[in-house]
């Protein structure tokens, strides 16, 4: 199952060492997220074609209930206890099984996840009262904002970071989001995606390497680093151009600061500045597409905001299109060009490992290929269906399962990233680094919004 | 022929990696396929991949008693 390339020894001659190769089937979180996406829409399209309401019940959550009185909200739990208890152990064996799997110790994901799933029942009720959107109590935001509060006071144990797996659930909830996005989509409006996200990328990267080594004078290691966190996909660009650039410990731990510092910026600002600018749902999801560099921190606005413009499909599918299909597609490549750089253009012995396109495959992000799966499966069990028919039959019984479940996963991942991020953990950040990262993410925002709200706005509008 | 893999400077395992740099796992992951073997030296303070060992190479598992002698 392992597989092996070439590294240079000390003397500058090559040799075969070993890599993980296939063993990433069960130890990495993006297969497990997979497996489990297609499985869950598997069963679901099995209950559905026996006529069984199961899945709709099990994937019960509080959001929906539009309560206006504890007694109403408290009557919603009695009835739903027995579901709610089940769905609890389904999730738990879920993510638990897999965790261990991967090395995760149960002693402390085990009393961590009960802790994060009853936070989040909680939180889901909160965006349940009839009054939540008049008080902008989109779920989102109050798990971001409810999260920060408790790790930066309470100081929760490090252990418990065990079940606040960010990636591991936003990529459970792409997969499941291919589910109920037509592969007819992907493909007409991708191809815009790809070219609008490729350009600002670039654009971005460049920008930002050269205001760090031109303008402030700055390591070229730390540069790139930074560069790609700024334009890919934040801290997972630089954690894998990090080996192919031969990075210090440093590098990475400033482009966290970086890009965890400028995400959170973005989740809390990005919303209500498209509300005041009136974008349009398809707008604004690209528009944040473009500018957040992380997955889970662009889906938690993207999805605070489609939940205010009351078009949360819409801005989902546009965030997605931009930034899972346009962006995070790349980081092979990126990883490939920057190997090649530092083995060309900067010294040979600068890295260890020789440029191999192999890197290509083994760092692409696999739970994209879970959401094309998920797509094109579920466009093709559903296409025999009249758009009438789909809407009253399989839309309530087949996709609205598969979008709360999915709406969990959302929202274990936005409650954990604002139960990880500890601000005194955050390594200081000189002022120079923070400019030139800083100027890269005025331009990201202004192109970004440039190109999605006045040259493709016609097309995102559309969405 | 020793690897990078068998030295006791070498992080690779995920949890150690997350450890090493708080605030990783935010909004990223050791455990993502993106990472792919991407691991940490802890003597030349690079991250690499894992490669041919050098000068400085230590073998894991290596005794309290060998490390003090």
């Amino acid at each position: 199952m392992g597989n092996t390339q070439e590294a240079w020894n000390e003397s500058g001659e090559p040799q075969k060492v070993r890599s993980m190769g296939w063993k990433e089937l069960y130890l990495k979180e993006d297969w497990w997220a997979i497996w489990f996406g297609i499985g869950l829409m598997a069963l679901a399209v099995l209950l559905f074609s026996s006529g069984s309401h199961f899945l709709s019940a099990l994937a019960v959550n509080p959001g929906g209930v539009k309560w206006s009185s504890f007694d109403q909200l408290a009557a919603h739990f009695a009835k739903n206890a027995g579901m709610y208890v089940l769905q609890f152990f389904c999730w738990m064996a879920l993510f638990g099984v897999s965790c261990r799997i991967m090395g995760i110790k149960m002693r402390e994901f085990v009393p961590s996840f009960v802790f994060l799933y009853v936070l989040s029942m909680v939180i889901f009720s909160v965006a349940g009262w009839v009054n939540a959107a008049k008080f902008n109590l989109e779920a989102p935001l109050v798990a971001l904002v409810v999260g920060l509060l408790i790790s930066n006071t309470v100081s929760l144990p490090k252990w418990m970071d065990s079940a606040f797996r960010v990636e591991y659930y936003v990529k459970l909830g792409i997969v499941l989001l291919g589910a109920t996005f037509p592969i007819t989509l992907v493909l007409t409006a991708g191809p815009i995606a790809i070219m609008q996200a490729t350009f600002i990328s670039l654009v971005t990267c460049l920008v930002i390497y050269f205001s760090a080594t031109r303008l402030f004078g700055l390591d070229r290691r730390l540069a790139a680093v930074i560069g790609v966190g700024g334009s890919v996909c934040g801290v997972s660009a630089s954690m894998a151009i990090a080996a192919s650039v031969g990075a210090k410990k440093d590098d990475l731990y400033t482009s966290v600061t970086l890009v965890v510092g400028w995400a959170l910026v973005m989740i809390l600002v990005l919303p209500f500045v498209s509300q005041a600018l009136g974008l349009s749902a398809g707008v604004a999801g690209a528009w944040i597409g473009t500018s957040e560099f992380a997955d889970a921190a662009g889906f938690a606005a993207a999805s605070a905001y489609g939940k205010m413009a009351g078009h949360e499909d819409s801005t989902i599918k546009a965030f997605t299109l931009m930034k899972v299909i346009g962006r995070d597609l790349w980081i092979g490549i990126w990883s490939i060009v920057w190997a090649l750089i530092a083995t060309l253009v900067w010294e040979k012995k600068e890295t260890g490992v020789k440029p191999n396109a192999g890197e290509i495959w083994w760092r692409f992000p696999k739970f994209v290929i879970g959401f094309f799966v998920a797509s094109m499966l579920m466009t093709w069990i559903t296409s025999g269906y009249a758009t009438d028919e789909f809407n009253k039959v399989v839309k309530p019984a087949l996709i609205m399962p598969l979008v709360s479940l999915r709406t969990w996963a959302f929202l274990f991942c936005f409650l954990s990233i604002g139960l990880t991020t500890r601000f005194r953990e955050l390594k200081p950040v000189g002022w120079k680094t923070f400019s030139a990262f800083t100027i890269g993410v005025a331009v990201n925002v202004l192109l970004g919004y440039y190109l999605s709200a006045h040259v493709f706005a016609d097309h995102w509008s559309a969405m | 022929m020793n690897t990078c893999c068998q030295c006791g400077h070498f992080v690779i395992d995920p949890e150690a990696f997350e450890a090493m740099i708080p605030g990783l796992n935010i909004v990223s992951s050791a455990y993502g396929s993106v990472r792919a073997d991407t691991a940490y030296c802890e003597f030349k303070d690079i991250f690499l991949t894992d490669a041919p060992a050098c000068t400085a190479f230590k073998p894991l598992h290596i005794s309290a008693a060998d490390e003090a002698g």
